[in-house]
């Protein structure tokens, strides 16, 4: 076992898709307090992302300290092995270590809450509450449901089961601070309040279960994850000041303050958390990748999976503070493939050399001394991951499907098996592929890619990302040819593509194709930052400084982040021999993203011109880690070492490294120039239009304006045993049509009978029963949680029964434990608040939806005091449908409202 | 005892200004005003004061910047022997008005529930020189208050400073004798929202502080639900 340092904690928190674009403002208007405090006596910078940016695979990545192909997490589906069809990605799937199995093998103590693919909970030294405990839920039927595996150790779940925060209990006062006006939306047809509850109910949960087991458990270090700041932006940003001119001002003015009143919220939650942390702690605010706010905001969302991730933003948040840890500076080049070899540094633990990343030793006061093995995944012992083969049940790859459904990341979790199952290979196999292409490593990816575009030769995205792939492998050729029969002769007609095209002419030496091509690529789309970089490069290449800089100056001024106009424009001035230029424009270029090695270059060149030696090395050092054959910087630090009487040795190493260099080139460039030409065979690939056609069949719009039916049900509804079979009975005298089978027979708990239709219950399953002829006008006995399953395209009066909940509680109970079933261990407290929280929750939606009309009818009142209750149902559901509501009062027999006050009846 | 501990810890969370800093602006101007942590409700106490039917003697009670509440019952014969229970509220510098209605000279009063929101009442002057009216003798049809039982009356006046709202209840012994009891009165400071019946100012925790607080604001929260809604 490895000692690790136990006098450090560590408290990291993940803010989903938080962006210093949108806090800076608020730091300086003073609204995020918290934030600020932790930003001045701590480190902060940029944190650059990878790609592609998914959320599951990311966070991952921050666990693990590797990238997505080493640690296995593909994206958010995978094929179920078995099962069939397709499951979230799950803590099984992970094929190394996350920083909480490194920290049990070292033996310390974990918290670890709401992590991406931390499902089903690993059985670490300390506790886990994974991603799932958003599916606690509670069945009137059965009681309180934490999916199995949600929690570590078991026994912990109910008493964090409490902490689960329902969008029924949020009050007007929790939701004002967001939406000011909120009391004027109607929601009959803006439903935006609905996700909004559940997203705040969901992070307010995640809080809750965090600070109790940071109060409660011991605890080395502490990993909480948020995803509302996500969440929050993707249902809210395009209201974000400044307006957007397709955003109508009445929306702009609902909900403009939703997405700041987010990220107040988040700095509300952070005081706690440092407050419970303590001073001792080291604290890490990160977040995965940032989120556009600004002009660059998309219109639309793309019709693919993850289509939402177009709205993601290249650099998220790092802070840093704690012991040991510098004050009030910022940092530079951090990456998020960093974050776990720092933590692990804090704990003066070893980094794994196959680890990806690497520790930010410039956060420290005193950089520590880094240790480093082979590799964690050999070392053996104890470290809580599971043990082979333990899987998810389907039930709950279910729950976590509809999730993922619900935030438009999957497709139709409910299609069939074998769709599923494909869908989720095909989608980890392009995950995986563009990991490759960013890793620089295009012959891993071409034939994943070649897969998947011959599988799925309709989606553009799969071709265009093959063609990119076959150039960025050097396949010229290929690449173009490709792009024309995917294309035809017309030409790509959008600017992605257009601008691969040019990137092909000018790989071939083709200035003038290229820049014609790029040129159209403007036209096209004149806000893309990388159109402009790339026309710059090509002035560059063409020594037309200026135009290369108004070029370059341009795509800054679209995207003041544009690390690679940076890194343009520092060669323009570099080439031009201002060196305070150089240096200034290089500097940020580096900041935003570190592995840029002709930005380093450039600096390497200003600082040995302006006579700062020992800078220059730094730079040109920093320059060939990331591009070891960059011939003139070699030849730099050949010269530098000669001239500065210093290194003998390392001016000998340099000078033979350039001669190597130079002695190969031309031998490198043929390989290169022969792998221009050659062809692959292609996929068939069907014409633009037909191609278009086949995307619209196989990925219809999901939420599809279904044609109304016309049918219009009755529906006896609320909880079990409030009264539902007495209003069927009462229906029936009344003369409405029932729709009954004699399935459940008359018992004991209900002595004239249920009333019900076997049918409903599966009603989620197999909408169409109720498509049958003659159906249309019957009334329906459903229980509540049917309710949300009714299908869209009918509509529905629903009579909802309510009965004071204590005494729904007790009849329940006399009847669970006749029938001996598990609900009946639930204690009498916990069943009622359950119950009620369930009751409202119910409410709350028959109030927000269209489709259903309800009144409720109380069970006490109706026996008591029939007629006015009568004359209600008469008025709700039409005298056609009641012709004999005379009869209806005397149906009600006094007596079988017996469990009265709560108390149980003698039978 | 897990519970416990946490809520030990739950004052240490959130500071008012944190919150007021939350509040103020333009996001969270709707719940301005509601109860804000300076409002105070200032509460008289039981008071069981005897108002009988003929006594003739103004029973006044003080509230702040000089307004006072006044109730008196004197005989009536007019229609019959009879007590007239009257009610007025006078002494404020800018203005002295009550939850009811005015017909010609008269003032009536209208009788509210506990619980109901007094500043949501419509309000009226009172006329100069005349109490209002809470039952006359065997009753007119404007009297509100000629049934044996317990009810509030509303008030609101300003001294200068801004409306202040309030409440007075009750016990009426019935028409036509119509003598009562005034149980107790309550009034709120400027900017406080008051209801029929309430005596403290507990202000509605600031919920959404409360979340951030995690698992201790939320037992709070809870447990303050519970309360409201019991």
């Amino acid at each position: 076992m490895v000692e690790a340092n136990r006098k450090r904690k560590v408290l990291l928190i993940g803010w989903d898709a938080a962006d210093w674009e949108v806090i800076t403002p608020l730091l300086e208007e003073g609204l995020m307090p918290t934030l600020d405090g932790l930003i001045n006596r701590g480190v902060m910078g940029n944190l650059a992302t990878l790609q592609p940016i998914l959320s599951p695979m990311l966070w991952n990545s921050v666990a693990t300290g590797k990238f997505a192909d080493k640690h296995g997490i593909h994206g958010f589906i995978e094929p179920d092995p078995k099962n069939g069809g397709a499951r979230p990605y799950t803590s099984t799937s992970r094929r190394c270590k996350a920083l909480w199995n490194i920290l049990t093998q070292s033996g310390l103590r974990s918290n670890v809450v709401g992590w991406w693919a931390s499902h089903p909970a690993e059985p670490i030294n300390g506790t886990v509450v994974t991603n799932a405990f958003g599916g606690v839920k509670f069945d009137p039927e059965r009681g309180w449901l934490i999916p199995p595996g949600t929690i570590h150790p078991a026994d912990k779940a109910a008493f964090l089961a409490r902490f689960k925060v329902f969008p029924s209990e949020l009050a007007e006062a929790h939701i004002l601070p967001f939406i000011p006006n909120a009391a004027k939306i109607d929601q009959q047809t803006d439903r935006r309040l609905t996700p909004f509850a559940k997203v705040l109910s969901d992070a307010a949960s995640i809080h809750a279960v965090a600070t109790a087991l940071m109060e409660t458990e011991p605890w080395d270090f502490t990993a909480v994850y948020y995803d509302a700041v996500d969440h929050f932006s993707h249902a809210f940003m395009a209201y974000h000041p400044p307006r957007l001119e397709w955003i109508s001002e009445e929306d702009f003015e609902m909900y403009k303050d939703v997405v700041k009143g987010a990220y107040r919220f988040h700095d509300m939650m952070l005081e706690r958390l440092l407050q419970l942390a303590g001073p001792e702690t080291t604290i890490i605010l990160c977040s995965d990748h940032g989120f556009e706010s600004g002009s660059q905001r998309p219109r639309g969302t793309p019709r693919e999976p993850a289509g939402p991730a177009i709205w993601h933003r290249q650099y998220g948040i790092f802070v840093m503070a704690g012991p040991g840890i510098k004050r009030d500076e910022r940092i530079y080049g951090a990456s998020l493939i960093d974050i776990g070899p720092t933590v692990l540094t804090v704990f003066d633990l070893p980094i794994g050399q196959d680890m990806d990343g690497r520790p930010l030793l410039e956060v420290f006061e005193t950089p520590p001394q880094v240790k480093t093995i082979e590799s964690w995944e050999k070392k053996t012992g104890e470290c809580g991951m599971h043990e082979e083969g333990k899987e998810m049940g389907p039930d709950q790859a279910q729950e976590l499907m509809q999730q993922f459904a619900a935030l438009g990341y999957i497709e139709d979790p409910d299609a069939d098996k074998g769709k599923q199952e494909e869908s989720a290979d095909i989608e980890a196999k392009y995950n995986i592929s563009r990991t490759y292409l960013w890793k620089n490593q295009p012959d891993r990816a071409l034939p994943l890619l070649e897969e998947i575009a011959r599988r799925r030769p309709w989606e553009d995205r799969f071709l265009y990302q093959l063609a990119a792939c076959y150039f960025q492998n050097g396949y010229l050729q290929q690449a173009e040819r490709l792009l024309s029969a995917t294309y035809d002769d017309s030409g790509p007609g959008n600017a992605t593509a257009t601008l691969l095209l040019a990137k092909i002419k000018l790989a071939r030496g083709d200035f003038g194709g290229g820049l014609q091509a790029l040129l159209a690529a403007e036209a096209m789309n004149p806000w893309i930052p990388g159109v402009y970089t790339q026309i710059g490069e090509v002035y560059a290449r063409l020594l037309q400084w200026e135009k290369a800089k108004s070029a370059y100056e341009k795509a800054v001024s679209l995207d003041e982040d544009n690390a690679l106009a940076l890194q343009g424009l520092s060669s323009v001035y570099r080439r031009q021999g201002l060196n305070q230029e150089t240096v200034d424009t290089a500097l940020r270029a580096v900041s935003l993203l570190h592995r840029l090695p002709l930005a380093h270059f450039n600096l390497g060149v200003a600082m040995a011109r302006s006579g700062e030696s020992e800078r220059a090395i730094l730079a040109f050092e920093t320059a060939l880690r990331f591009q070891p054959n960059m011939v003139n910087a070699h030849r730099y630090l050949a010269t530098l070492h000669r001239n500065n009487g210093g290194d003998a040795e390392k001016a000998k190493f340099h000078r033979q490294e350039t001669e190597k260099i130079t002695r190969s080139r031309p031998r490198a460039k043929k390989a290169k120039t022969d792998r221009f030409e050659k062809l692959f065979d292609l996929p068939e690939i069907p014409k633009r239009e037909e191609r278009l056609k086949i995307l619209l069949r196989e990925r219809p719009d999901p939420k599809p304006d279904e044609k109304k039916s016309g049918k219009n049900f009755t529906l006896v509804s609320g909880l079990p045993r409030s009264g539902t079979s007495l209003m069927m009975q009462m229906l029936e005298a009344g003369g409405a049509k029932l729709l009954i089978d004699g399935e459940r027979v008359a018992d004991m708990d209900n002595p004239k009978g249920y009333y019900e239709w076997e049918l409903i219950k599966q009603i989620g399953k197999k909408p169409e029963v109720l498509d049958t002829e003659g159906l249309d006008g019957r009334a329906i006995k459903c229980i509540s949680m049917l309710l949300q399953q009714m299908p869209l395209k009918h509509n529905y009066k629903v009579i909802f029964m309510t009965r004071p909940i204590e005494e729904v509680a007790v009849s329940q109970r006399t009847m669970i434990s006749r029938l001996a079933t598990k609900g009946a261990e639930l204690d009498n407290e916990q069943l009622q608040r359950g119950l009620t929280m369930h009751r409202n929750e119910i409410r709350h939606w028959l109030k927000s939806v269209p489709h259903m009309e309800f009144i409720e009818i109380d069970y006490p009142t109706l026996i008591q005091n029939p007629g006015p209750e009568v004359s209600r149902l008469v008025e709700f559901l039409g005298a056609d449908r009641l012709p004999n509501s005379a009869k209806m009062a005397k149906v009600i027999d006094p007596s079988l409202h017996r469990k009265k006050g709560g108390k149980p009846m003698p039978q | 005892m897990k519970t416990q501990k946490l809520r030990r810890n739950r004052l240490t969370s959130l500071s008012n200004s944190r919150w007021a800093a939350y509040a103020t602006a333009g996001a969270a101007t709707a719940i301005a005003g509601a109860n804000s942590a300076e409002a105070a409700i200032h509460y008289s106490g039981v008071l069981n004061v005897s108002v009988p039917t003929g006594e003739s003697v103004a029973h006044t009670f003080s509230l702040d910047n000089a307004a006072v509440i006044r109730f008196v019952n004197i005989l009536t014969g007019s229609s019959g022997p009879g007590g007239d229970a009257l009610f007025r509220i006078q002494g404020a510098a800018v203005s002295n008005m009550f939850a009811g209605t005015a017909a010609g000279a008269f003032r009536y009063p209208s009788n509210l529930a506990a619980g109901a929101s007094i500043a949501a009442r419509p309000f009226a002057s009172m006329n100069s020189n005349f109490f209002a009216t809470l039952a006359y003798g065997g009753g007119f049809a404007h009297s509100k208050f000629l049934a044996a039982g317990t009810d509030f009356i509303g008030f609101r006046f300003n001294g200068g400073s801004g409306i202040e709202y309030g409440w007075a209840r009750v016990t009426m012994n019935g028409a036509p004798g119509n003598g009562f009891t005034v149980v107790d009165y309550a009034w709120g400071d400027v900017g406080t929202a008051i209801t029929a019946g309430q005596t403290t100012a507990v202000p509605e925790p600031a919920s959404l502080g409360l979340l951030a607080v995690g698992a201790a604001g939320l037992l709070i929260w809870r447990r303050s639900r519970g309360k409201a809604a019991a």
